[in-house]
């Protein structure tokens, strides 16, 4: 190893130019990779976090919705719903004290159910019915 | 490989080869080393060019240019052109070898001119690659290139009145140049040939991918209409082929444009204004380029010269920036303006009205400076073609 | 031949009014206007598109919607496509077609290099107005657990960044209009709730023959809130190139008045 391979940087502003160079040369990376950073270990992307909190907060809406619908009576007897109705709907304020890591996961989980509702909704019995209304079609859209 | 300062200053290396009792007993002047052909043995050689600030070869025929590798290919050659024979004969011998490594760096000493200008032609080297000798006998070409070597190294002391202005700098600095060492001018005036051979060898590694990929979406058949800003004595002229671009280079230095037009004389070569104002018509360009140009302007002519580039380029075509981005400038005599990327990032934008996308990024890292970071950014133009 | 109007605006800025008055006077906004949903608070007659166009290049570039330094981005080859895609359909089925996305104040090169036609008109608005209602809207979000605790907790937590917002959006719509003055019109919000006669001045200017609508329609006047607060900062060097930006602002929608004012309609 060379004796010298450690400095300090002493002057700040080249310090916060040394930043701005890397984290745009990462960002463009990333753009070019197509966004993915599927790398294990590798932190998640800022865009990435923001699509999966939204994913859960439409979960969120839709089982409300569902559940304020005529449909609401029928759905609260479907085990699923119920599951879902307890996770998400219950206990609203658990993932917001979650550890970042256990949040990442939780907020993949909301993801994952989410598209997995959109899909039974829109081609179940009822298909017909969700896919008439313009804000299911709009989630449909985005997620699946 | 962290360099830290030595004891012993660089200076020039002469590689006697067969010749080494005759050249040592040539006298040559100033601060050199003399090897012979046991010492550029494939164990010795990294240890014998350890001090070279250039390697001068006179013996050709005995020496390893395949054992030039790693970081030994910084030190800029030398090469002694043998008399006797003709190019054929030289190129089908040391073509592979030797000629097709030599770069803008390297130079070759020769006493004959046909034979010069046929192996300049065939490797396409600058008229500046040539050092011109009397006589072509190892032990006499020695004593010439000895000379003008220390010719070329008295340091260049810019005028301090004032403040640095850019301008009046740039231009001073390569009008004294120009006449005996325009080499000295690329890169820095305070280093060695060998510092300045290593930054360009950095900066090609990250240039010409992205010259090839501009290059890239365009016909074969079609020209690349390339313009150089701050061009010099042409360096990267070098990194076109002459067969399908037509290269121009502006610099604010009337002596470098001298020297460039006799380095290329098949490409084009203008005077830059003090008003940053390009000579040329919208749209001539296919790409259009700065190394190490903007980061010694002061804001208002960094958004000239990139306004001025934008509009000289091609829709479609591209601009690209070889620049510092991590710079420090903290010393009286330093002539560096600092801006991060975000900074000249704001600063395109102001200058093109946004009218640019993307297209690569890359950070540069110097291996003799832990703090200077250089990038460059590559974009391109965007809107329809105003002419045809 | 089609015609292109984009509306184009710095986020709670009269963009969502402005869609509304000229969808009813016959503009072409898009096959699925999105609702509100949490997830897009100002989302009213945004194109799902368009928004999901503009969404993925913000992503390709790592960023969300709330862009507070200039962006250079990087635009692949799909999103060059679909973008023409989505041009190719409305301009073979609308005469005239527009859209309106805040987010679009980033990518008018893009959109004016595929269409080089397109008109486009800016609405702004005081940046204090802008940003209070931003930072209002996140805060409540943010405390409801609506929408992206990340995007929300940027207002709260790095200075000025609504603010940097409001002016590198600005900016851009600026640097567009400098360099095609003559398609471009620029309006302020308050302008608009004065009466002034925008469909009317869109007709005149660019014969785009839209259905004159009266304004009170799409804007509830009642609850116009014109005043103008003062702004919060922490870095002052913004302040000076804030002040530049609204000038400039100002300026051009002056413009507009003294081009169409001695023609116009009395309200």
């Amino acid at each position: 190893m060379p004796e010298n391979e450690f400095y300090t940087p002493t002057d700040m502003d080249r310090l916060r130019m040394e930043n701005e160079l890397l984290a745009f040369e990462v960002r463009f990376l990333k753009a070019r990779s197509g966004g993915q950073p599927e790398i294990t270990g590798s932190p998640i992307s800022l865009s990435r976090m923001t699509h999966l909190e939204e994913a859960e907060t439409d979960l969120k809406l839709l089982l409300r919705r569902i559940q304020n619908s005529p449909l609401g009576p029928v759905a609260r007897t479907n085990k699923s719903f119920q599951t879902l109705n307890e996770r998400y709907l219950k206990q609203p304020d658990t993932a917001l004290t979650m550890a970042p890591a256990q949040r990442t996961v939780y907020l993949e989980g909301a993801e994952r159910d989410l598209v997995l509702l959109l899909r039974r909704l829109g081609s179940g019995p009822l298909g017909l019915y969700f896919r008439r209304r313009k804000s299911f079609r709009t989630l449909q859209e985005r997620y699946l | 490989m962290e360099r830290t300062p030595t004891d012993t200053p660089e200076h020039p290396v002469f590689y006697a080869g067969r010749f080494s009792e005759e050249i040592s007993g040539a006298g040559l002047p100033g601060d050199h080393t003399v090897l012979s052909d046991w010492d550029v043995l494939p164990a010795q050689l990294a240890s014998a060019l350890e001090p070279a600030s250039i390697l001068v070869v006179l013996d050709i025929f005995s020496f390893p240019f395949e054992s030039l590798t790693g970081d030994l290919v910084d030190v800029p050659l030398i090469l002694l052109l043998p008399t006797g024979y003709d190019a054929d004969f030289l190129v089908t011998v040391f073509g592979k070898a030797a000629f097709s490594r030599l770069g803008f760096f390297d130079r070759v000493a020769a006493a004959d001119d046909d034979l010069w200008d046929e192996v300049r032609r065939r490797y396409d080297f600058a008229q500046g690659q040539l050092v011109e000798v009397e006589d072509g006998r190892p032990e006499y070409a020695a004593v010439e290139i000895s000379a003008a070597l220390e010719a070329e190294s008295v340091l260049y002391a810019p005028s301090r009145e004032g403040d640095y202005e850019a301008n009046r700098y740039w231009s001073e600095r390569g009008d004294a140049l120009a006449g005996n060492a325009p080499h000295r001018a690329i890169c820095s005036v305070n280093h060695g040939p060998k510092f300045n051979k290593a930054i360009h060898r950095v900066q090609e590694k990250v240039l010409n991918p992205q010259i090839a990929a501009a290059r890239g979406i365009q016909a074969e058949e079609v020209p690349f209409d390339v313009l150089e800003i701050g061009a010099g004595v042409g360096r990267w002229a070098a990194s076109f082929d002459p067969a399908k671009t037509r290269f121009t280079g502006v610099d604010i230095s009337e002596g470098m444009v001298e020297a460039a037009r006799k380095n290329f004389p098949q490409c084009r070569f203008d005077l830059l204004g003090e008003d940053s104002v390009l000579p040329y018509g919208d749209e001539s360009f296919d790409l259009s380029f700065s190394v190490t140009v903007m980061h010694h302007n002061p804001t208002p002519t960094k958004r000239a010269l990139i306004s001025e580039m934008w509009r000289v380029t091609r829709p479609g075509g591209r601009l690209m920036f070889l620049e510092d981005f991590v710079s420090g400038g903290w010393f009286t005599t330093s002539t560096v303006y600092p801006m991060s990327v975000n900074e000249f990032v704001g600063l395109l934008f102001e200058a093109t009205a946004g009218q640019v996308v993307l297209e690569h990024v890359e950070s540069i890292r110097y291996q003799h400076d832990d703090f200077t970071r250089g990038g460059l950014l590559s974009v391109s133009k965007l809107g329809v073609a105003g002419t045809w | 031949m089609s015609d292109q109007l984009i509306i184009a605006g710095f986020h709670r800025s009269g963009t969502s009014a402005t869609a509304r008055l000229l969808h009813r006077a016959g503009l072409f906004l898009g096959y699925e206007l999105l609702e509100a949903l949490p997830s897009n608070p100002y989302g009213h007659f945004e194109d799902r598109e368009i928004v999901n166009l503009h969404t993925r290049i913000l992503a390709d570039n790592d960023r969300t919607w709330a862009v507070d330094e200039p962006l250079l981005p990087v635009v692949g080859q799909q999103r060059w496509r679909l973008m023409q895609r989505i041009i190719d359909r409305r301009n073979s089925e609308h005469r005239l077609w527009g859209f309106k996305d805040p987010r679009a104040c980033l990518f008018m090169m893009l959109w004016k290099h595929l269409l080089p036609g397109a008109k486009v008109l800016i609405v702004y608005r005081h940046f204090s107005g802008s940003t209070y209602s931003l930072g209002q809207r996140h805060s409540s979000d943010m405390f409801l657990g609506k929408g992206s605790e990340h995007v929300h907790r940027r207002f709260w937590e790095e200075p000025d960044f609504a603010l940097k917002m409001w002016l590198v959006h600005n900016n851009a719509l600026l640097a567009f209009a400098r360099t095609f003055p003559q398609d471009t019109m620029t309006v302020s919000l308050d302008m608009i709730r004065d009466g002034f006669p925008l469909v009317w001045a869109l007709n005149r200017r660019w014969n785009l023959d839209l259905e004159d609508v009266p304004i009170a329609e799409a804007f509830d006047q009642s609850i116009s809130m014109r005043r103008i607060r003062r702004q919060p900062v922490s870095d002052r060097a913004l302040i000076g190139k804030v002040r530049k930006t609204w000038r400039t602002l100002e300026r051009l929608s002056g413009e507009t008045e003294m081009l169409l004012g001695k023609e116009a309609p009395v309200a």
